[in-house]
Order: C-alpha cells, then sequence, then structure tokens
C-alpha cells in the first residue's frame, strides 16, 4: 500500500454553474490527523463526499486505500456533516444495523456496543428509540456509528458541530485515541483552533481552490510574524524608542493594552533584542508572537480576493 | 454480486420489513382489522338475531267489514310457520351464489327466526270516532300491541270512490321499537291485499303462487362437456376482488416504499447509510424488504378471500394454477410500482412535494378500475387482450382476465403478458436506479420532470 492513504489529483466538481471543487489535489499520508479547513462553501463537504465516491468528479483522479472508495466502504468510517438517525428505530438496533451494513459479524456486536456506548458515557441507552436523545446524546451514537467498524480511515465532516464543550472534550479525546491507535484521521472543521489543537497536518481549501497544505508545525514557523511582545510596568513608550533605535527591529507599534509588539528583520535576533527590552525596566511578560490558523486562514484569504477572486487564485502553499 | 454485497441487501431488506411489517400500527391495521372484520361479517347475522326481540302482543283493528282480523291472524301464522330459508335461497340465487355447504343460507335464515311471538288481531266493526280514540288511549296504557284503522274502501274495491281511498292509520306505543314498527306495518299491509282478494272472492294462496317468478338454474357448458352450475355474478365479482387484492397490496407496500425513502433523506440518515452501502444496493434492499410486506398483505386479504370461498363452496372458481400465475402477476405489479414509488421517493424531500410525480402512479390506480367492467364481461375481448399486453397496467388487467376467463386463457397470451411485464419491471427498475442514484443525496428544489429525465440519460 502506498504511504497515502487518500490521495486526490486534479479533481474538479460542477454543480451548474458553481465550481464546488477546482484541480484539487490533496494527499493524506497513512497514519496521520489532518484537518481538513475552509469556511462555510469552500467545498469541503463535496471533496469528502467524492473522496467516499458518494458523488463523482467531474475530471482527476481519486485513489482512496489504493482503490476506489466503494471497494473499500467496510474498511473506512464517516461522519457526514448532514447525519441522522432512525428516529424510531432503538439506539442498539440503529447501531447493530450500521455495524451489520458495514460487515462486522452479528456475534461481536452486542459487545461493541455496550463497551462504545460505556465509552461516550452513555451507557443506557441502547434500549431507547433515537428520538428519546438529545441532540448531543444523537450526535455521540452517529459518531459510534461511524466508527464501530474500526475502520483504518476515519472521515469526519465536522464533528463537533452542536456540541457543548464537555462533549466537544469527549470527542476530541476519542479522535486522539483513534489516532494513537494508528487511524488515518481526516475531519473537516470551519472552527480552526480545534485543528491546531489537534491535528499533525493542515489543508485549506477556500471557494473549492486548495490554499495551504502543510505540517501545522512547519505552518506555524512559516507564518511566524517574527515579532517579540512586551508587557511593560512602566511607560510603554520608553520600550518602544528604544527597541525602535535596535537595527534589527523592523517595525514598533503599541496596542490598546499597552503592549510593544517589535517586528524583527530576521528571526535569530530574537534572542538579543529580549534580553535588550528585559534591561529597559521591570516588565509583566515578554515572548514571542504565535501565529493561529485563523490568522493564517485570514491572511490567505485576503491575498486570494487580491489576487483577483477565487479563478485565479494564489498557488497553494505546499510543503 | 459478491456475498458481501447480497448480505447488506438482506440486511436493508430486513430492517425494511422488520420496521413496516413488525409494528403494532401495521399489525393491527394490515393483518388483525381485516381479519376482525371477516369475523365479524360472519357473526354479525348470528350476532343480530340473538339481539331481536320477538313482536308480540294484540293488534286493535277497527275494521267496518268485519274481514280483516282473520287475514291478519292467517298471515301471522303463516310467517311463523316460515323459516325464512326460502327468502334468503332466492336472494343468493339472484346472487348467483350457489351455497352448497348452507353455511351461508342458513345463518341468515336463522336472523329471521325470532321475528313473530304470538301475535293476534281484535276486530272492532265501529269506526265512530269516539271507539278509536278509546282504543288508542288503551293501546296508550300498554293494552294492545297497535292500534290499526282500516278504512272500508282500502279492502272493498268495488266500493266507487271518488279518488284515491283514505289512508290506513296505525298507532304505536311510544316504545314500539323501529323494527317492530316495519313488521307491524308490514303486517298490516300485507293484511290488507290479502283481505282484498278474500272480499274480492279469489284464492289468495293461488294467486300468489301465480305471481311469484320462477327462478331458473343456469349452467354452463364446461371444457369437458358437462353442464356446470353458472355463478354469472360472481364471475363479475371474483375478477374484482383478484385486482383488487393486488391493488392493495402493491399501493400500501408502495407507499411504505415511498415515505420511508422521503423520511431516510429527510432525517439525513441517508448519507449514513450510503457509507456503508452502495445506491443500487439500499435500493434493492428496501424494494426486497417491502415486497415481503406487500407478501404479508396479499397473504393476509387474499387467505380470507380463499377463506370466504371455500365456506361458500366456491373453491371451483380457483385453481392452482390460477393462483400460480396470480402470484406471478404479483410480481409484475408490484415491482412496477416499487420502482415508481423508490423514484419519486428519492427526488423529493417531502410528501407534498411528491404529488408532482404521482400523475403516472395514478394512472396505474385508476385505469384497472375503469377497465374491471368490460374485462369482467368480455375477458376475451379486444379491450381486455390489448390491456392486458400494455405495461404498466398489464398485471392488473391480466388477474381479471384470469377471474373473469370462463375458458383457459391461451397460453401465449399469458407468456407473452409475463414477458412484456417483465421487460417493463426491468426498464422501470434500471430508470428508476437512475433517479435514486442521483435524487437520494439531492437537497433543495425537487427536479421537474425534464430533469429526471435527463438524470436517467446521465451515465
Amino acid at each position: 500500500m502506498s504511504s497515502n492513504c487518500i490521495d486526490l489529483s486534479g479533481v474538479a466538481k460542477r454543480f451548474g454553474r458553481t465550481e464546488a471543487v477546482r484541480g484539487l489535489d490533496l494527499q493524506v499520508p497513512s497514519g496521520s490527523l489532518c484537518g481538513f479547513l475552509g469556511p462555510n462553501g469552500a467545498g469541503k463537504s463535496t471533496t469528502i463526499r467524492m473522496i467516499m465516491s458518494i458523488i463523482r468528479p467531474d475530471v482527476g483522479s481519486l485513489r482512496v486505500l489504493d482503490g476506489d472508495a466503494l471497494d473499500h466502504k467496510d474498511r473506512i468510517g464517516y461522519l457526514p456533516e448532514e447525519r441522522g438517525v432512525y428516529r424510531k428505530m432503538k439506539v442498539g438496533d440503529y447501531l447493530r444495523y450500521i455495524g451489520r451494513l458495514k460487515g462486522v459479524e452479528s456475534a461481536r456486536l452486542p459487545k461493541i456496543i455496550a463497551d462504545a456506548l460505556e465509552r461516550i458515557d452513555l451507557p443506557d441507552v441502547a434500549r431507547k428509540r433515537c428520538e428519546e436523545l438529545s441532540k448531543g446524546m444523537q450526535q455521540k451514537v452517529q459518531f459510534l456509528a461511524a466508527i464501530i467498524h474500526e475502520p483504518e480511515l476515519i472521515i469526519l465532516d465536522e464533528p463537533f458541530s452542536g456540541l457543548d464543550p464537555v462533549n466537544a472534550m469527549l470527542l476530541n479525546d476519542l479522535i486522539r485515541e483513534l489516532h494513537e491507535q494508528g487511524r488515518t484521521i481526516l475531519f473537516s472543521t470551519h472552527v480552526l483552533h480545534q485543528a491546531e489543537r489537534m491535528c499533525d497536518r493542515i489543508v485549506m481549501i477556500d471557494r473549492g481552490r486548495k490554499v495551504l497544505d502543510d505540517r501545522l508545525d512547519r505552518i506555524q514557523e512559516r507564518f511566524d510574524p517574527r515579532t517579540i511582545v512586551v508587557e511593560p510596568l512602566g511607560d510603554p513608550a520608553t520600550v518602544e524608542s528604544a527597541l525602535r533605535a535596535a537595527p534589527e527591529v523592523e517595525s514598533v507599534r503599541i496596542d490598546a493594552e499597552h503592549r510593544v509588539h517589535a517586528r524583527l528583520r530576521d528571526l535569530s535576533d530574537a534572542d538579543r533584542i529580549m534580553s535588550l527590552a528585559v534591561g529597559l525596566g521591570p516588565l509583566r511578560s515578554i515572548g514571542r508572537a504565535k501565529t493561529t490558523l485563523d490568522e493564517v486562514f485570514i491572511d490567505l484569504v485576503d491575498q486570494t480576493e487580491h489576487v483577483g477572486g477565487a479563478g485565479d487564485a494564489m498557488e497553494p502553499l505546499h510543503a | 454480486m459478491p456475498d458481501g454485497n447480497l448480505g447488506k441487501i438482506g440486511t436493508i431488506a430486513w430492517r425494511e420489513f422488520r420496521h413496516t411489517a413488525l409494528t403494532k400500527s401495521f399489525l393491527f391495521g394490515a393483518v388483525i382489522l381485516p381479519v376482525l372484520m371477516g369475523g365479524c361479517l360472519l357473526l354479525f347475522p348470528l350476532l343480530l338475531a340473538s339481539q331481536s326481540e320477538p313482536l308480540e302482543g294484540t293488534v286493535a283493528v277497527v275494521d267496518p267489514t268485519g274481514r280483516f282480523a282473520d287475514a291478519f291472524d292467517a298471515l301471522v301464522r303463516e310467517r311463523q310457520e316460515r323459516d325464512g330459508s326460502a327468502e334468503v335461497e332466492d336472494v343468493m340465487r339472484k346472487l348467483g351464489i350457489d351455497d352448497k355447504t348452507g353455511i351461508l343460507g342458513q345463518s341468515l335464515a336463522n336472523t329471521g327466526d325470532n321475528d313473530y311471538g304470538e301475535v293476534t288481531a281484535t276486530g272492532f266493526l265501529s269506526d265512530d270516532p269516539d271507539t278509536i280514540e278509546d282504543l288508542k288511549a288503551e293501546a296508550r296504557n300498554g293494552d294492545w300491541l297497535a292500534v290499526a284503522v282500516v278504512p272500508a274502501p282500502q279492502i272493498e274495491f268495488e266500493a266507487t270512490f271518488d279518488g284515491d281511498p283514505p289512508e290506513i292509520e296505525l298507532f304505536l306505543p311510544r316504545s314500539t321499537s323501529p323494527g317492530h314498527t316495519n313488521l307491524l306495518e308490514d303486517l298490516v299491509r300485507t293484511a290488507t291485499v290479502r283481505t282484498r282478494f278474500v272480499a274480492a272472492g279469489e284464492d289468495f294462496e293461488q294467486v300468489q303462487a301465480m305471481l311469484d317468478r320462477p327462478s331458473i338454474d343456469v349452467r354452463r357448458f364446461g371444457e369437458d362437456g358437462a353442464a356446470d352450475a353458472e355463478q354469472s355474478k360472481l364471475r363479475m365479482i371474483v375478477p374484482f376482488g383478484f385486482m383488487m387484492l393486488l391493488w392493495i397490496a402493491t399501493f400500501t407496500a408502495g407507499n411504505f416504499l415511498l415515505t420511508s425513502t422521503i423520511e431516510e433523506k429527510s432525517n439525513k440518515v441517508i448519507e449514513v447509510v450510503l457509507s456503508a452501502v452502495g445506491p443500487l444496493q439500499l435500493l434493492w434492499g428496501k424494494i426486497l424488504g417491502l415486497a415481503l410486506v406487500s407478501l404479508v398483505i396479499l397473504v393476509t386479504y387474499g387467505g380470507l378471500a380463499i377463506a370466504s370461498l371455500t365456506a361458500l363452496a366456491l373453491t371451483e372458481l380457483l385453481s392452482w394454477t390460477t393462483l400460480a400465475w396470480a402470484i406471478v402477476f404479483f410480481l409484475i405489479a408490484y415491482f412496477t410500482i416499487a420502482a415508481l414509488m423508490a423514484a419519486i421517493g428519492s427526488a423529493v424531500n417531502e410528501l407534498s412535494e411528491a404529488q408532482t410525480f404521482m400523475a403516472p402512479v395514478m394512472i396505474v390506480m385508476i385505469l384497472p378500475m375503469l377497465l374491471w367492467a368490460p374485462i369482467a364481461e368480455n375477458p376475451d375481448g379486444t379491450l381486455a387482450i390489448a390491456s392486458s399486453m400494455l405495461p404498466p397496467i398489464l398485471p392488473f388487467a391480466m388477474v381479471m382476465r384470469i377471474g373473469a376467463a370462463t375458458e383457459a386463457i391461451p397460453i401465449w397470451q399469458m407468456l407473452l403478458s409475463t414477458g412484456l411485464g417483465i421487460a417493463s419491471v426491468a426498464v422501470l427498475v434500471w430508470a428508476a436506479s437512475r433517479v435514486f442514484r442521483v435524487g437520494i443525496l439531492m437537497q433543495g428544489k425537487p427536479p421537474s420532470p425534464l430533469e429526471l429525465i435527463r438524470w436517467i440519460r446521465q451515465t
């Protein structure tokens, strides 16, 4: 098997006049936890549906687990964005039904279901009808349905939407556990900080086109703002003028909370500038500014728009 | 198709069957209720008979001719001696029912047994108002069952009378039941006619016997040349029964298929299922699961019909060959309706949107009803033969022909109709699978009929 669980090359999909996905190349390495990010309507769900062979691309090649997803449905776990349950079915029956469709032996299912329900803190719901569960509970059951056959590739489309913080944390832990077991996970979200917290790889798309694809640490490095943030106890203007005078500093500004931001010409000068700032008087805090994915994303989308709209989007930043 | 895929189709089919047929509402509505209704139809005459109180008491008759009371008593005696079986036989003969076992005839005849208890008439010659008022007062006190005032011109027809004779008056206590009112009314009217004949010097029994229309034992020559009893009315009803059985079984299951597909789309579970199986597996699983539901309905209603025919000793109207052909055309009818319903269900988001596409289904539903009378009348006519070869109504038309045929339908017609039916089912299921594959994930505005055709033509 190749080292990539998912391999898309030049994939495009059009619905009427709308180009949902354009020339998308995407590789998800085996064993990775990959965040698939983008704003609403970016083409994430369409891409995922194509990966799952639920819809077919107009052009491009698409390989999942070295073949067609249709041939490997039992090896793939999928939680769609538009998800539901059979409202009148009992939770246990529903999970058993999905488990059977995913090729799990009937004899194994009762124990798998009992253990799984225990793990998501819903040990007593097997005999309840799905419609009796709250939305959050239903969502956890849906997640179980996606992984009940212990798949090697798990694709989750907006898995956290609609979950309260406690259940979001539970789901977060479950995804990490699955990743630690060696499963490849691709999940889409438009809430970027979740991906930042969990993923080792990030793919961003905007208006159907990929704008970023790299490991998280490298993205953070590449988009490092080269900025030292100093919070003095005394007058910030004194610190500002001293730092402005340093030749390593490109620019300085004071924000609304009286913190001084000094942008460096080169990141290797950071230690020296920090020593200089410490010598200027007592400080409440000092450190290097971190880039968030939100900032990266906004920056990339802005660039896309300035270059001339989605049709002429910039070349994707690729590892 | 690999075994795993067949297994998944089986899993889907079983879920569809279990969550449609093994529910309390289905068992009650589609199985228990018809069985209860069938039972009630058989038990109803007996229950009715046990409920009715016999008519008892004396009727005061104001009759200046003095002839009415004797005629009334004679009529009551005649009615008491009769057990009702003659009338029942007459009615059944008119319906074309040959009640060989006698079960139905006996149970119907028994209902009339208890109508008449000790009922007599006492005549009063004086028709002056005081006498009538006294009798009415006594009737109010419960001394008389009724008071009948029969004017002389109603009986003595030779008496010239300017215009219509005055009406007979019948006074009843407030507590008289509607059933007893009808009996008394009938007794007084019939006794009046009887008295007229007696007054005219005629023998009423003889005249009545002369006026009684004779019954005819119609027999039709069978294939072996022997003359079999004719059940002409049943020959009209049996094809209708065949068609209705097919109609109920296929459209009920088809409707379940439509609603379950729409439900899966609207509650968003469809994409979860499609992550495990392909759309065609889902389509076949649903169609086969609901075929079992349809079969349960067919067996329930068909079983009731066969039980009724057995009770009436009319099983000669059915044969194993007939039933086998009926099953073949049931399958063709079911898959025709199922393909249409699955395609419609996948193309829309709500039941109300489905109405737009129901026109072809409505044609299949209504046409057999319109064809019933001409096919039952002439099962070998051009219209019958043509409609039994015309998809998608051919299974309904052919079962009507099978039910109505007095001669065996030529085997080439049966085989041609079956072949055409299977071919049309293949085309319909193919088209439905095309629509299903695209429509099942489609949200928002439902497609136009032209778009549906485009979906079918898409590769």
